[in-house]
């Protein structure tokens, strides 16, 4: 009579995990949900460029055509820190290009960086010719406050940037136009970005980078 | 008479022991059994408080529209007012009510919105999965904004920088960023409630009041009595906490199925036991009868044996349990693969006792009638069966 018992425990026991697997699925739910959003993403140094036909109008009004790479560099790391003068950081190892054509030919590039400043992310563009040369600069974003704002998007400012390549010098107040002190700090920031932008699509285009991602 | 019963039952040891196998057998399995539904439903219990909120104040409108955008960091184009945090917080049921004040900022052209929260100290109880990254603090002063882990990333914030709102012209320092969660929370800038208010003009006006319970047991009450609240509408969760509770109630009733066949099975075994006893030592209990035992005396006896039976049965079933359990849980987790965190057996006090009480309650139920049955056999007709 016990072993009919245990035999008749078993299955209804059986029947107990069964169900409490079942009870699992609430949970099951639950941990999904959270394990579809928490991925981690990469975000610090990808910047879209948002404004493409726009600032294609602009940049370069004769092109035809845009073609995206991504450029490894990592290869490239001791050239990269020579030049920026510091060691290059994760988010340098790669860099993303869009090349301006007209039909087969490069016109130039475009590349985008996402910029710490001083209340806020900033978006710099720039616009550089085939030569290294910048063509124009753009801040597709900012969070700063107006006066600061408006001295960052100035024309004046920006269009200092204009003729500029990496060996040129970048200091603010001499061979870029001052700014308030209030803007001071994120107008640093974004000479230092252009900087090194310019610096990387250098070193990429100065030989095949292995990595290219077309 | 102990001694006496001892000796009966030590006399028959293998039957003994069968019997008393049976029982243990019965007695652990019941133990395991009653654990793992007590260790379960507290294991339920506890990621359904890990979730926070239980319930939701929010203006009269569509309810579920209501909490879902609240739920999704969304706004809603009607408000509370802060009176109904006064009665939410009043209420005996509630644990703790946390006011939310919501605002959107859209941002087209990068293809984003900014979503500011105002909230105050009391909603901490209520996002447990909340840690703060090393060198953060709650809010210090009406300027101080939290940011979640993709706000912070996205701006390129850390904690001690400032933030600017361009479109409400309000600067904050970031005095703490979320680790990320994997919820809503993670792309949202909290800031104190009152901030909030002033910065989107919204004065004593709240956009949802997040409630937890002291106790699931009282949502209905409280539901109607938070229903009354002027303005305002309740939301529960009341799907997800039914779903659970019809679970672990279904859970639970088949737990008690197989509990009652386990001990009835175990009463069967016993009463069989003592029966075939009784009537094998029919002419030893006429002889203790002629003797001079009383009536009494031999129903005592044969009471005394059954309830030996199933407590050293139960002692052995409990020690049977306790030394398998942790095994047996390892079996049960591989079958429930997405069971709550923490251990499942839960052997309190209570499943011990309640499980002794049954084994004493098989010894008496089984002993009774065995017992019964001796004492009323008349000596002569006992002697004579024993003299043929």
């Amino acid at each position: 009579m016990a072993s009919l018992g245990l035999a008749i425990g078993t299955a209804l026991l059986y029947a107990v995990l069964s169900l409490s697997a079942r009870t699992g699925d609430v949970l099951v739910a639950h941990a999904d949900a959270r394990d579809f959003v928490s991925r981690e993403q990469p975000s610090v140094g990808l910047c879209p460029w948002r404004e493409e036909a726009r600032d294609r109008r602009q940049f370069f009004p004769t092109a035809t055509d845009v073609r995206d790479e991504t450029l490894i560099l990592s290869g490239k790391r001791l050239e990269v820190a020579r030049q920026l003068g510091r060691a290059s950081t994760t988010e340098e190892n790669a860099l993303k290009v869009y090349r301006i054509l007209r039909h087969d030919d490069v016109l130039g590039s475009v590349v985008a960086r996402r910029v710490r400043g001083e209340s806020g992310v900033i978006e710099l563009l720039l616009a550089v010719g085939a030569n290294g040369d910048v063509l124009g600069a753009r801040l597709q974003r900012l969070r700063e406050p107006e006066e600061v704002a408006q001295a960052l998007q100035s024309a004046r400012w920006l269009g200092a940037f204009i003729g500029k390549n990496r060996a040129s010098a970048w200091r603010i107040g001499a061979d870029i136009p001052d700014v308030p002190p209030a803007a001071r700090s994120s107008a640093t920031a974004i000479l230092e970005a252009a900087h090194a932008m310019l610096v990387l699509l250098s070193v990429a285009d100065s030989a095949p980078v292995s990595g290219a991602i077309p | 008479m102990m001694t006496l019963a001892l000796q009966n039952l030590t006399r028959r040891l293998f039957r003994s022991g069968i019997t008393i196998t049976g029982v243990a057998v019965a007695v652990g399995c019941l133990a395991c059994l009653l654990a793992f539904g007590e260790g379960y439903r507290n294991g339920l219990r506890r990621e359904l408080d890990g979730m926070g909120v239980q319930m939701m104040l929010v203006p009269l409108g569509c309810p579920y529209d209501a909490a879902a955008r609240v739920l999704k960091g969304k706004t809603l184009d009607v408000s509370l007012p802060l009176t109904a945090l006064t009665a939410a917080r009043a209420d005996a049921a509630v644990a703790v009510a946390a006011p939310l004040l919501m605002a959107t900022l859209p941002r087209p052209s990068e293809g984003r919105t900014d979503c500011w929260v105002g909230v105050d100290e009391s909603i901490r109880p209520l996002k447990p999965w909340w840690k703060l990254k090393a060198g953060s603090r709650w809010f210090a002063d009406a300027d101080s904004v939290i940011l979640g882990a993709e706000a912070a990333a996205t701006e390129l914030r850390e904690v001690g920088d400032m933030l600017y709102s361009p479109e409400t012209g309000r600067r904050f320092r970031v005095c703490g960023i979320l680790e990320r969660s994997g919820t809503s929370d993670d792309s949202l800038f909290f800031i104190q409630l009152h901030t909030a208010q002033v910065m989107f003009h919204q004065p004593d006006r709240l956009t949802a009041i997040a409630i937890r319970l002291r106790d699931p047991g009282l949502v209905t009450g409280a539901i109607e009595r938070l229903q009354k609240t002027p303005g305002a509408q309740v939301v529960t969760l009341a799907e997800m906490l039914g779903t659970f509770l019809n679970l672990v109630g279904a859970v639970r009733t088949l737990v008690m199925a197989v509990a009652v066949l386990a001990v009835t099975i175990s009463v069967l075994t016993v009463f069989n036991t003592m029966l075939a006893s009784v009537l094998e030592r029919t002419g030893e209990l006429a002889i203790l009868r002629a003797v001079g035992a009383s009536r009494g005396q031999v129903f005592r006896l044969l009471a005394l044996e059954a309830l030996l039976l199933t407590v050293v049965g139960s002692l052995i079933g409990l020690l049977l349990a306790l030394a398998t359990g942790h095994s047996i849980e390892a079996v049960v987790r591989h079958f429930v693969t997405l069971a709550p965190d923490g251990s499942l057996l839960s052997l309190s006090g209570t499943v011990i006792g309640q499980c002794l009480l049954v084994g004493l309650a098989t010894g008496i139920v089984a002993g009774l009638y065995p017992a019964w049955q001796a004492s009323r056999l008349p000596p002569a007709r006992a002697l004579r069966a024993v003299g043929t």
